[in-house]
């Protein structure tokens, strides 16, 4: 990993949301879902925000800090899972203040977790149909 | 075996009357239709009337296809529940078809059936995507069971509303069976509630993943 590197979701089957500080990722072409936890939440919001993994590392984490080896692992996994790449041509930014704040008031370590029991219902789910003709993804009205 | 349909419809006035006699036209005739109108504001109410199909018609305040769909489970009298959207279509021996399945295979809560898309007025030439047909337009589900998996929710953005039941379903331990042949129709209508993609209604499928971590949270901590 290029601790300097900048990422970005991976393509427009990437979906993701955070509810209540906890971020949920959606896989539409695979109807995998993720889960983190409180860490994991904080530093996959800051990478999709495009702070670099160097501006994480250090930082106070619950009791601990962030190591780059643990960072290392995290987004390993998040290639892994296909929901984040390296992006070219993006300028950085700098991590914001209220994720900082609850990054250092997190109290679970880096994790993801993937669920595949309703990718078979999401994958037939009326969402995948194509209007051939006009392509991928023209909404017609 | 007797069932009861249950059609969810909002602003359906294009297709519903296809909808019913594809119903209507089973090898096995069920004991009822429920149309549930969620609200519609054209000519839904007409055009179900006038179709020759005879019909329990109870309409209410647009609250989405799941609330639909629940209004219309309790409603249902019939020991079986087949439901269908008001744009989709069923092939002459869908039901009969699943009953046998039901016979052969009597721990299935449901059965379900593959599907194969057409183009709204085109006709159906057979060559559309066939799929699993995981979704309200298959499925034939033991009523005491349907019923008790719980209501239809409907998540913001009113999408994946059968990803979640349908999912709540299989947690709470009903085996759900699929016929691997194409006995229903889905109709491809731009402009339709479930056609194309959209970031709003993405969030929807969003909403459903975070239901299903919040019963697992849920469920590991009553164990723990």
């Amino acid at each position: 990993m290029g601790y300097s590197t900048i990422y970005a979701v991976s393509g427009n089957d990437i979906v993701y949301e955070t509810f209540d500080g906890d971020a949920v990722v959606l896989d539409l072409a695979s109807g995998r879902y993720f889960g983190f936890s409180d860490s994991g939440s904080c530093v996959w919001e800051a990478l999709i925000a495009q702070v670099p993994p160097a501006s994480l590392v250090g930082r106070t984490c619950g009791s601990g800090q962030l190591s780059a080896a643990d960072l290392d692992a995290f987004i390993a996994r998040l290639n892994e899972y296909g929901l984040l790449s390296p992006a070219t041509g993006m300028a950085s930014a700098a991590l914001s203040p209220e994720l900082a704040q609850r990054l250092a008031a997190a109290r679970e370590a880096l994790k993801i977790d993937m669920h595949d029991e309703l990718a078979d219902l999401v994958m037939v789910d009326p969402i995948h149909d194509v209007d051939e003709p006009a392509g991928w993804p023209a909404v017609k009205q | 075996m007797s069932y009861s349909v249950v059609i969810p419809a909002w602003n359906a006035a294009r297709t519903i009357a296809e909808t019913l006699r594809s119903v209507a036209a089973q090898t096995v005739p069920p004991a009822e239709i429920i149309v549930v109108d969620d609200g519609s504001t054209d000519e839904t109410e007409a055009v179900t009337r006038q179709s020759g199909v005879p019909v329990r018609y109870v309409r209410q305040d647009n609250s989405g296809p799941g609330s639909a769909t629940t209004r219309g489970f309790a409603l249902a009298r019939a020991p079986f529940i087949a439901t269908v959207d008001a744009d989709d279509l069923w092939l002459g021996d869908k039901i009969e078809r699943q009953f046998r399945r039901l016979e052969e295979a009597p721990q299935l809560a449901a059965v379900f059936t593959q599907w194969r898309t057409f183009r709204h007025g085109e006709p159906d030439d057979g060559t559309g995507k066939v799929t699993p047909g995981w979704s309200r337009t298959t499925m034939l589900f033991r009523s005491q069971v349907a019923l008790s998996v719980g209501p239809v929710i409907d998540p913001p953005g009113n999408r994946g509303e059968m990803v979640d039941w349908l999912g709540r379903a299989r947690e709470d331990g009903h085996q759900l069976g699929m016929i691997d042949e194409v006995l229903a129709l889905r109709r491809i209508l731009p402009g339709s509630m479930s056609y194309g993609r959209d970031p709003e209604r993405d969030r929807s499928y969003l909403e459903v993943a975070r239901m299903a971590m919040l019963r697992r949270k849920l469920k590991n901590a009553g164990q723990g």
